[in-house]
């Protein structure tokens, strides 16, 4: 029986295998034209030329098996962006991102201090802040650093000169060091590597942090303006730090999510001879 | 694609927009009546695409020798 069975396995498989060999350019040129169809449209002809010229049946299936993984990924990727979730769900996850950012900033400068309900309003004040500031786009970041220190070192010397009673000063101090913080995270973001990218703003978070419990002491011996002056510019540096993490995790998943946008100009765009 | 060792996916992707910023013309096989195989389709610079890529070199690979010269149009140069 087990030898009947052989004879009649050898033939079989002699059989598919051949079979397999006569099926495949067929196979091949089927992919090619679907291939073309989906993400090459008007090339089937020229691909199944390519086919042809390959040598070897099985050499043909796999270079159309490569033109056709390639439009896979182009369908599964166009097809969610043709959903519409590039307009609806981008301004969805930026929306999530900012209250994510938001609320991890109000938890941590809440437990700065025991003052409850004004770091609670200070902070929404800077998480507000915070929702156009992902928005922003750094298109030259020395820029935007530059202007970062501009803004603190005006309020600064505001508040040297006319005192932290004033209530647009009190106001204004959060927003400036929280942007100040975010282009400095967002610079060191975009020179890491993208492994280490969350590592930059949570170490700077944590040398924030204790930095203002190891400054405590010495800080409680200064006067109480000083004291309120040091506190909002961490708790800007802070924001800072969280609307950063936001703005990457936004970009993160958007990368990942959302197929990206070429729109490149052809007299002045160069491509990359990578 | 085996000159610039490439898959097809990759070389077609790029052809398509150089195609589409008009810096290559794709030109079709002419076949024998007889013929009954799939036509080829070939690429060239159009003189546009010349000068961007020649512009494009020099930017990007000041110290290749011959490369500009060779991209532009005849005289160009």
């Amino acid at each position: 029986m087990s030898t009947w069975l052989n004879v009649v396995m050898g033939i079989s498989l002699g059989l598919v295998a051949n079979e397999v060999g006569e099926v495949s350019p067929w196979l091949a040129r089927r992919l090619v034209r679907w291939a073309a169809e989906i993400r090459y449209p008007g090339r089937a002809e020229e691909f199944e030329a390519v086919i042809n010229d390959r040598p070897g049946k099985l050499f043909k299936l796999a270079t159309a098996v490569g033109f056709a993984c390639a439009a896979l990924t182009y369908r599964l990727t166009r097809r969610r962006s043709a959903l519409r979730w590039s307009t609806t769900g981008k301004a969805l996850l930026w929306l999530g991102c900012s209250a994510l950012a938001g609320v991890l900033f109000g938890v941590q400068a809440t437990a700065l201090s025991a003052e409850g309900e004004l770091f609670v309003f200070m902070s929404a004040t800077g998480a507000v802040m915070a929702l156009p500031m992902l928005r922003v786009r750094l298109v030259r970041p020395l820029r935007g650093l530059a202007l970062g220190f501009l803004l603190v070192g005006t309020v600064l010397s505001a508040v040297a000169v006319f005192g932290l009673n004033n209530t647009f000063l009190k106001l204004a101090l959060v927003p400036a060091s929280t942007f100040l913080s975010f282009v400095l995270l967002l610079m060191a973001l975009r020179t890491a590597s993208v492994g280490e990218r969350l590592v930059v703003p949570f170490l700077v978070a944590g040398i924030v942090m204790i930095s203002g419990v190891l400054a405590q002491p010495a800080l409680t011996a200064l006067p109480g303006d000083v004291q309120t002056l040091a506190f909002r510019i961490m708790i800007g540096l802070l924001a800072g730090v969280c609307v950063s993490v936001g703005w990457f995790v936004q970009e993160a998943l958007t990368r990942k999510w959302f197929a990206p946008r070429m729109k490149l100009s052809p007299a002045h765009t160069p491509i990359s001879p990578q | 694609m085996k000159a610039v060792k490439r898959s097809g996916p990759t070389v077609y992707g790029v052809l398509e927009r150089l195609e589409e910023w008009d810096w290559v013309v794709g030109e079709w096989e002419e076949l024998d009546p007889g013929e009954s195989r799939p036509r080829r389709r070939s690429y060239r610079l159009t003189l546009n695409g010349r000068v961007e890529a020649a512009a494009l070199l020099a930017e990007r690979r000041p110290g290749a020798r011959g490369t500009v010269g060779d991209f532009l149009p005849r005289g160009a140069v």
